[in-house]
């Protein structure tokens, strides 16, 4: 914050606003990275694989994950509280939603699928990307947001090597969600209330692993190291 | 591969408790395949059947001396424990002679293995053992006779001990009437997988290597506890040779303030342990309700979407969105406020046909190709399920604030007891200089206590260098047992749907085995079942046998008992032997439950023998197959039934009532009212 009238506005929200804004912040910046690669829009299934991978794998650029956790379902990653705000987003007319359709859940219900991009021609949009250091003008409100953006590009773009129908495969192949040891509707945690969260992270483990097979001299940057796992999912879900 | 014993064959002879059809003769049974029903009222001896049964295989030893325990301990002994004389003599107190001449021959099949056991019922000493028709040479010395019994039946089952055979038989074989649980009881389940799915060699390392870090923890204790009380001793004698009355004071104050802070930092510690487990779990219901409520709230959009669609069908989905937001949850997603006023007159709109976006009438519009018409049924019931899914989710956020609040004020009050220690340690070492110097008493403790903490240190890493090696095998183990969850977790399915009305499923979690006090490094998979109640969304997990009613404990203890049979054996037969099953459940229940062991009777080779006392008539019916007027099917049931109203010795009830309730008997067979 660099004001102090805005700290005092800061102030005034309860923790829960402050969690609606900082998921409606973080769903703008993921369909923002897929913008910027060619991979939007993108449908409800892929937003919620790439929000999950975002997550697990923020440590390879030593950011901290925005959810260091989640409840392992049958069908891939899927966040009820980022589902909520993107639905409010559309209605703030900064998302736009198309190819509208339910899907049946295994025990009743429905889930949404739709495809989501950002509304470009959404007056506020740019004003609130620079906020977030999604823009090359203005100056983000917390510069580590850059970093956070940069992040998710380069993550977005590591993505972007599958078939597009792989990205929400991708995070139900991931070495964290897929250990084993965890079945079906429990918690995945990698750096929630984990004792150990680098233990716990088995996707970052497997990423900071290639270097391991360079020369000696050699290291990968943080975005080789998201490529490399991306096609090492990619080569998971065909099986090689 | 496991194999699960089929009897074949039993007889009991020159037992007063059974003078069998006529006088004098033996109880002689054949078990075909499928059901055997024991029946007779209280006191005619149909535990005592059950329990020669399980004698024949057991024989004067079990997993302590008083038989199987309600809940197991965390580690299984190392050999089978002989039974406490009481035990043994469960038999011979039944009757007058002391049963000195009764012997019991039990024929059981493992496999294509066939094996003949004869016992004396009045001490179990085994007289004869035949395998495949062939005897085997006995010793004279009753131990190491029954040590050829043991490892004779051990090789049968195809299990890694002779206590992994009383374990499996007690808790997969035999459903008596205390029922061990196999489910609900953590540290049965952890040794029923163990011994059922990992291969024997590993199965046999797994329980030595538990009772070595248990065993090395209670040690470690023990000693810590000797290091403690002659630490106390110095003290004392530091106090008596004090010649500075202020500083002794002062030292003696300081260490009872320290010894009440270790002990408040153990009870918060274990709180915390407590309070962590509980937040985890908290942790997970609320996220399972989230996904719940996201669910049925869905449901509700779809349905007004479908209707929205049929009528506006060129409507942009996103004005489409903002519509459903109101009309499905009664809540603006523009400015989220609550919005059920704006619903009831958006549905009346639309129910008159008019655009919900402008307010064009019908006739103005393109493309409006029918009338609005929701399912309201159906509607009514998604909304429903809305309403008790928020309700939950609002439930589960509140256990999970509250829990993390408290978890937290454990850390800040161990983090506070923490620092009190270390200033309390600091200034005891200060006051113990400022004295002065110590007497041989004093020199001696000291030396002592250092001789005790340096067998301590040892009992630690004694502790240590096992528990290593444990977790190292339980990583082995877990790469067997998580491959066949899924096959457990559908077979489970299978059999619970058929015996209970709520849905449930088998949900593998990963746990952590209760070997070292305190502590809880031994992770373990194991498996919980979840279930639907008439107050709540979505499936909620049941941690303990209270989170369910009693009749369902036993019902999910039984499906996953018989998934367990299907998952280890891989399809082969077994023997269910179960103790009035019909104790607990109510009328419709039995009818299913009736049915689902029916099923299992009826499934490849299985030996399904159950004792009735007939009060649950409805039960049996079912599960001869329902009622019947055919001469044949009745006579066929007859031959099912060890009707012990006829072979036993009577009692007072059946001397007085033995017509009625051979009346009853005849109704349950055939199912009409006699």
């Amino acid at each position: 914050m660099s004001s102090s009238g805005e700290r005092d506005g800061a102030e005034l929200l309860s923790d829960s606003e402050i969690g609606v804004i900082r998921r409606r912040a973080r769903i703008i910046m993921l369909l923002d990275a897929a913008e910027r690669v060619g991979i939007a829009p993108l449908n409800a299934a892929r937003l919620h694989a790439f929000t999950y991978l975002a997550d697990v794998l923020s440590p390879v650029w030593d950011l901290p994950p925005f959810d260091g956790k989640i409840l392992k379902t049958e069908g891939g990653p899927h966040y009820p509280d980022i589902q909520q705000e993107i639905d409010r987003l559309v209605a703030l007319g900064l998302v736009e939603v198309s190819n509208l359709r339910y899907l049946n859940r295994p025990n009743g219900g429905a889930r949404l699928d739709c495809d989501y991009g950002l509304r470009l021609k959404s007056t506020h949009l740019s004003d609130i990307l620079s906020a977030l250091g999604a823009s090359e003008r203005g100056q983000p409100l917390d510069p580590r947001d850059k970093d956070v953006h940069a992040f998710l590009v380069d993550l977005a773009g590591a993505l972007a090597i599958l078939p597009n129908d792989q990205i929400e495969r991708a995070a139900t192949v991931d070495a964290t969600y897929a250990d084993t040891r965890i079945g079906d509707t429990n918690i995945v945690d990698f750096a929630s209330w984990t004792g150990d969260a680098v233990k716990a992270n088995l996707s970052v483990r497997a990423a900071q692993r290639f270097s391991a097979f360079l020369p000696r001299d050699s290291r990968l940057s943080p975005g080789e190291k998201l490529y490399l796992y991306a096609s090492y999912l990619g080569k998971r879900i065909n099986g090689r | 591969m496991i194999r699960l014993p089929i009897f074949t064959e039993l007889t009991v002879s020159n037992y007063g408790l059974f003078p069998g059809v006529p006088k004098g003769t033996s109880l002689e049974w054949a078990f075909s395949s499928g059901l055997t029903l024991i029946t007779g009222v209280n006191g005619l001896g149909k535990t005592t059947l059950l329990t020669i049964l399980l004698r024949s295989l057991t024989g004067p030893f079990d997993l302590t001396s008083a038989g199987v325990p309600e809940q197991l301990e965390a580690v299984l002994p190392e050999a089978p424990v002989a039974l406490n004389s009481q035990s043994i003599r469960f038999f011979a107190q039944r009757v007058a002679d002391g049963a000195e001449n009764t012997i019991a021959s039990l024929t059981v099949q493992f496999g294509k293995q066939v094996v003949r056991i004869e016992r004396r019922l009045d001490d179990l000493t085994l007289l004869s053992l035949r395998v495949n028709r062939e005897e085997a040479s006995l010793p004279t010395r009753r131990g190491e006779r029954e040590a050829l019994f043991q490892e004779t039946i051990c090789n049968l089952f195809g299990l890694g001990s002779f206590v992994d055979v009383l374990l499996i038989l007690h808790h997969i074989v035999f459903f008596l009437e205390n029922r061990p649980g196999a489910l609900w009881d953590e540290n049965a389940q952890r040794q029923i997988l163990r011994a059922l799915l990992l291969d024997k060699d590993l199965a046999t390392q797994v329980a030595e290597y538990e009772r070595k870090v248990n065993g090395a923890d209670s040690r470690a204790r023990n000693i810590s506890t000797r290091a403690y009380n002659i630490h106390k001793e110095l003290e004392a004698a530091r106090h008596r040779e004090a010649l500075s009355p202020g500083v002794h004071a002062e030292l003696e104050a300081e260490q009872r303030l320290l010894d009440a802070d270790m002990e408040r930092r153990q009870e918060l510690e274990r709180l915390l342990a407590q309070l962590d487990e509980d937040r985890k779990i908290a942790r997970l219901e609320h996220e399972k309700s989230k996904l719940e409520r996201e669910e049925a709230e869905k449901e509700v959009e779809r349905i007004k979407y479908t209707a929205l669609a049929r009528l506006f069908p060129k409507m942009e989905d996103a004005a489409r969105f903002v519509l459903l937001g109101i009309l499905s949850n009664g809540k603006c997603l523009v400015c989220g406020a609550e919005a059920s006023k704006r619903r009831d007159e958006l549905e009346a709109t639309l129910a008159a046909g008019f655009c919900p976006v402008c307010g064009a009438e019908p006739d103005k519009q393109d493309h409006v190709v029918a009338a609005h018409k929701v399912e309201e049924a159906r509607l009514e019931r998604a909304r429903q399920r809305v309403e008790v899914a928020r309700a939950d989710e609002e439930t589960a956020r509140k256990r999970l604030n509250g829990l993390v609040e408290e978890y937290e004020t454990a850390i800040k009050a161990i983090d506070d007891v923490r620092k009190a220690i270390e200033d309390r340690q600091s200034r005891e070492k200060g006051l113990i200089a400022q004295l002065p110097q110590a007497s041989s008493t004093v020199l001696d403790l000291e030396r002592t206590l250092e001789i005790t903490r340096r067998a301590q240190r040892e009992a630690e890493a004694e502790r240590a260098s096992a528990a290593k090696e444990l977790r190292s095998l339980f990583e082995k183990g877990q790469a067997v047992v998580i491959p066949q969850s899924e096959r457990l977790s559908s077979s489970f399915g299978r059999h619970v749907r058929v015996l209970l009305a709520e849905t449930a499923r088998l949900v593998r979690i990963d746990t952590s085995a209760k070997l070292i006090q305190g502590k809880s490094d031994f992770s373990v998979p194991a498996f919980r079942p979840e279930m639907s109640a008439a107050t709540r969304s979505g499936l909620a997990r049941r941690m303990e046998p209270s989170d369910v009613s009693e009749s369902q404990r036993e019902l999910i203890d039984l499906a996953f008992r018989l998934a367990l049979i299907d998952v280890a054996t891989v399809g082969a037969s077994s023997t269910l032997a179960m103790e009035t099953p019909e104790a607990s459940l109510d009328g419709l229940a039995m009818q299913r439950v009736g049915s689902a062991l029916r099923a299992f009777a009826a499934s490849r080779e299985n030996r399904l023998v159950v004792t009735s006392n007939l009060t649950n008539a409805g039960m049996i019916t079912a599960m001869f197959g329902g009622p019947t007027s055919k001469a044949a099917e009745i006579k066929r049931r007859r031959g099912q039934i060890i009707n012990l109203l006829e072979i036993a010795a009577p009692n007072r009830a059946m001397e007085r009532d033995g017509k009625a309730y051979a009346d009853l008997l005849e109704s349950v067979i055939t199912g009409h009212q006699s």
